[in-house]
């Protein structure tokens, strides 16, 4: 492959940024620029009117029907399904050390529940959200680590046939941990219901989990790690 | 519709509980990243919200490359499946949901337009191609940052002069490398990417508003005389 400078690779980078460059002109643009840093930011610009051209064409409407079609595509995908064999999975494969370290927790925040009711009477009156029935999705999400680890929530509202249930994603550079309990906390200081496990892989893991009939609303959602210390807690706007 | 948030570290109202990072607060701009976690987790409900948010955009762009509504609804389809299936691979450091999302419509519908490589595009569907209205409805946050550098954008294309333009709808929109331009628009293989080079070089400085960009526009310039 022959080594290009800095003139060729700008001759070059507009059809990089835009996907157009083939074979051995690409990667010849490619090592370029891993040793240039004058040219990567070249090429940043252009990639950025590169992601912003996709932007400009008119929104337009599909016919009616268009929602249902690809619902009815992704359930042929088995979409729908894989998240119900997960939400399967996080209550059969619970770990084992997951089990005490979740009792424990449940029994300690009983006990600061008490002392928290005593102590911060404030909240006491205050207007709860019917998180769990008959309200819209609400999500929270949470950088940590100086932007590096993400955890996103989502909470669903019980709806005609399906349970209320939270979606949590969580992305952590390290991955030193590979699995983390989550929590729900329901309104009036009730102690946290565990709903399930999320397992990292390489960093990354998404897990969906019902949140059990009779836990009522909930303001917020914690994950915890082995050791029971809490990672994230999440505390949803009232509605 | 999904809401503002608050989040906190430590827990349950207690401050002595160990928390064990500093947790900061990422609010509505990311509700985006929120959904396509819950859409890639297959929950129903956020595939209805997702699909609902973007449909039209994604329909609309497709539309726009491919100028067929019936193969545009095959693309959007698509896009949205995959979507759902790759959604473990967004990475919100890297872009934009709705960027990510446009991008593997833009790649569908190159491919369905390969297909179809014979067909040139028709100079009339090319002038009447607007890219000088859109709405970017996407979560406020997120699309008002966006919605500014592409205000920025189509000003810079709307100054654009003709050629130059349809090079880049033809190498940008339809994925046209700089050769098929030449054959489409009936040019030499380096005016074609003298063309789109230009215009590229044009649209990143608007954005950029750099000083040190007119060298590029200048080098083309010259290189476009010879």
């Amino acid at each position: 492959m022959n080594a290009i400078d800095c003139t060729e690779f700008r001759r070059r980078s507009p059809e990089l940024a835009l996907g157009l460059l083939g074979g051995g002109e690409r990667g010849a643009a490619i090592d370029h620029m891993a040793v240039c840093a004058a040219c990567r930011a070249d090429l940043e610009g252009l990639m950025r009117v590169s992601d912003l051209l996709v932007h400009l064409p008119p929104a337009v409407e599909p016919d009616l029907g268009f929602e249902s079609l690809v619902m009815r595509r992704l359930a042929a995908e088995g979409a729908f399904a894989a998240s119900g064999a997960s939400m399967r999975d996080t209550g059969g494969r619970q770990r084992r050390w997951l089990r005490p370290i979740m009792a424990a927790a449940a029994a300690v925040v009983v006990l600061v529940a008490g002392i928290a009711g005593l102590v911060a009477r404030r909240d006491t009156g205050r207007a709860r959200p019917a998180a769990v029935a008959g309200v819209a999705p609400r999500a929270v999400v949470i950088r940590a680590d100086g932007g590096r680890s993400w955890c996103q929530l989502v909470a669903f509202p019980a709806t005609g046939g399906q349970p209320a249930r939270v979606v949590v994603q969580l992305d952590e550079p390290d991955g030193s941990l590979d699995s983390y309990g989550v929590l729900v906390e329901p309104t009036n200081r009730r102690p946290p219901v565990p709903v399930g496990i999320i397992g990292l892989v390489a960093g990354h893991g998404t897990m969906t989990a019902s949140i059990p009939p009779g836990t009522g609303s909930v303001d917020a959602v914690r994950i915890i790690d082995s050791a029971g210390s809490v990672k994230y807690r999440a505390v949803f706007a009232p509605v | 519709m999904l809401y503002p948030n608050r989040c906190s570290g430590g827990g349950w109202g207690n401050p002595a509980e160990p928390v064990a990072r500093t947790i900061t607060v990422m609010t509505w701009s990311a509700a985006d990243d929120a959904l396509l976690a819950a859409y890639g987790a297959g929950d129903a409900q956020a595939a209805v919200a997702f699909i609902r948010r973007h449909q039209a955009r994604v329909y609309g762009l497709a539309l726009s490359i491919v100028i067929d509504s019936s193969l545009a609804e095959d693309i959007s389809q698509e896009a949205f499946t995959r979507a759902w299936r790759h959604a473990a691979t967004y990475d919100p450091r890297r872009g934009s949901v709705p960027t990510w999302l446009l991008t593997i419509t833009r790649n569908l519908s190159i491919d369905a337009l390969r297909l179809r490589r014979s067909v040139p595009v028709d100079p009339a569907t090319l002038a009447a191609l607007d890219l000088t209205a859109t709405g970017l409805e996407s979560e406020p946050g997120r699309a008002a940052e966006q919605g500014e550098e592409a205000a920025r954008l189509r000003g810079a294309i709307s100054t654009l002069p003709e050629d130059q333009r349809r090079a880049l709808v033809l190498a940008g929109l339809m994925g046209r490398t700089a050769k098929e331009v030449s054959e489409q628009e009936g040019i030499p293989l380096g005016t074609a990417k003298t063309r789109i080079r230009a215009a590229m070089g044009k649209l990143r400085f608007a954005l950029a508003d750099r000083a040190g960009d007119e060298i590029d526009l200048r080098s083309e310039r010259l290189e476009d005389r010879r």
